[in-house]
């Protein structure tokens, strides 16, 4: 699969004239791989991925496999596809109309497109943190133990261990451990922000996708979730979609440019950002395009 | 707050310039001891040896842009950096001018044996020490012992001076000992080459230290008056 090439047909691979910039034109439309691997493997394969809104297709045969306990990093302009991509993860598409895919996505092997599949397990053992942070209207604890809740969970034991630890695991703990019963809307965003990430850990997921999570932040809770990231890396397999370059660069160990719904390049961050293959991606990450 | 990640990266870089360091300082002590002993061995090993100092100048550089292009030092971390690459290049050509010792010694070994003259063995004492004092400053971000090193380098010109008129007397008196003067003279000049590339990196560890360029200032030989 890696390294396949695609015979695209009309003005240039991306449907546009790719002079200029690259003072060459591009006939032919080739993803580039160069993922640095991880020590347990691909836990995530999408093979010959399209996605249509309707009539628009705006993913065009993503081939890519994401590697277990790394950080990947998507980025890419606006509209690229990056959080259609990131949301066709664990199933969030469907919850839009009109929505039509090709090809499929494997989680540890098992399709996840498929009529059997347990779409509310594969979102429990993905889970997501959104743009805005989005604390329920109820307490930090009730907010944290909601997806054990929602399980039927009524063990306390279980679920103040569980509580604590996905506290800790989030670096929140610390500053709300005494005072779990008040309304989660009362912490600041970047303390809401942690919080939600501390209730996608209380499922116990395998991925965490992370949607431009630090958009709505300052710099100093920014500096805390990426600081949060590295600690959770290797435990969990982290997919961030970011519109930030520098924090594509500063938290992730492979990155996947994506332009006009195909992936470009996908390959090992350090690479991306000193020397990447693709001359798209070279305009990209110096601000260079368009 | 700093990022962690960054901080635990900086360490690394700063971990290797030290091994480096050691690395260079055993092979000027060992170039030395092999023209000294007319050791065939030792010379051929300090000529090896530098094959590593070299791989870890290339990691150390690999290293320091990976963290400026992903990470976007500033302030500090930024001037840590910059720093450090040249002090990298500085070393690593400090290790050359030991593998042009050995060479030296080799060269010396096909001659007929000799007194080595204390002055030589003397700059070598020097250049050894400033190579640790300086990197002892780059660590301990020093400012005062930095300038220490610099000051030290008015020594070692003064001793190489001393070794050449020595060569000069020595060659004047007797002619068939010209070729072995000469070789000594090279030899001199390398570990003065040494010193000079201390005083670089003494100069690298005030900027990093206190964002001052004292470089081609004339400032470098004492701290100037506040």
């Amino acid at each position: 699969m890696r390294g396949q090439a695609q015979q695209v047909e009309g003005k240039g691979a991306l449907g546009r004239d790719t002079g200029g910039a690259m003072g060459e034109k591009v006939e032919e439309f080739h993803t580039v791989y160069h993922p640095k691997p991880g020590p347990g493997g691909a836990i995530i394969k999408i093979e010959s991925f399209s996605l249509w809104y309707g009539a628009t297709q705006a993913l065009f045969d993503v081939n890519m496999e994401v590697e277990r306990g790394l950080v990947t990093a998507l980025i890419g302009p606006s509209g690229c596809g990056k959080s259609t991509l990131l949301r066709s993860l664990n199933r969030m598409n469907d919850l839009i109309e009109e929505v039509r895919i090709s090809g499929q996505i494997y989680l540890d092997g098992e399709a996840i497109y498929g009529s059997k599949v347990d779409v509310i397990g594969l979102r429990k053992r993905m889970g997501m943190v959104f743009q805005k942070p989005n604390p329920f209207p109820m307490s930090i604890a009730d907010n944290v133990l909601y997806p054990l809740k929602v399980d039927g969970v009524r063990d306390r034991a279980v679920l103040e261990e569980t509580l604590e630890r996905a506290l800790r695991a989030a670096a929140l703990w610390e500053e709300v451990k005494d005072r779990l019963k008040e309304n989660a809307l009362k912490l600041s965003g970047g303390q809401q922000q942690r919080l939600c990430i501390a209730r996608a850990i209380a499922g116990d997921p395998d991925v965490l996708l992370m949607d431009e999570p630090c958009s709505a932040l300052d710099p100093l809770a920014t500096g805390k979730i990426e600081e949060l990231i590295y600690e959770l890396k290797g435990r969990y397999t982290i997919i961030i979609v970011t519109h930030n370059m520098q924090q594509a660069a500063r938290v992730s160990d492979n990155t996947a440019f994506m332009y006009l719904g195909r992936l470009v390049e996908y390959g090992e961050t350090a690479r991306i950002f000193t020397n990447p293959i693709v001359p798209w991606t070279m305009d990209y990450v110096t601000g260079r395009f368009g | 707050m700093g990022y962690a990640p960054l901080h635990r990266q900086l360490e690394k870089v700063k971990e290797d310039l030290l091994k480096m360091a050691a690395m260079v300082e055993q092979a000027i002590e060992d170039a030395t001891r092999a023209l000294i002993n007319r050791d065939v061995e030792l010379a051929r090993a300090v000529i090896q040896a530098d094959k590593r100092i070299n791989a870890l100048e290339n990691e150390i550089e690999s290293d320091c842009i990976r963290l400026l292009a992903t990470q976007q030092p500033v302030a500090v971390d930024l001037r840590f950096i910059t720093s450090a690459m040249k002090i990298n290049t500085f070393l690593e050509r400090m290790g050359d001018q030991a593998v042009n010792v050995a060479e030296r010694a080799q060269e010396l070994m096909e001659m007929e044996p000799f007194d080595v003259p204390p002055t030589l063995y003397r700059m070598a004492l020097v250049a050894k020490e400033m190579t640790r004092q300086c990197l002892d400053a780059f660590v301990k971000r020093d400012v005062a012992l930095a300038y220490q090193v610099c000051a030290r380098d008015d020594e070692l010109d003064a001793l190489n001076r001393h070794l050449l008129e020595e060569m000069i007397h020595w060659m004047m008196r007797e002619n068939r000992v010209v070729l072995r003067g000469v070789e000594l003279i090279i030899a001199g000049r390398h570990l003065e080459r040494i010193g000079d590339e201390a005083t670089n990196i003494s100069e690298e560890v005030v900027f990093l230290v206190e964002g001052l360029v004292i470089r081609h200032k004339g400032v470098g030989k004492e701290k100037p008056a506040e």
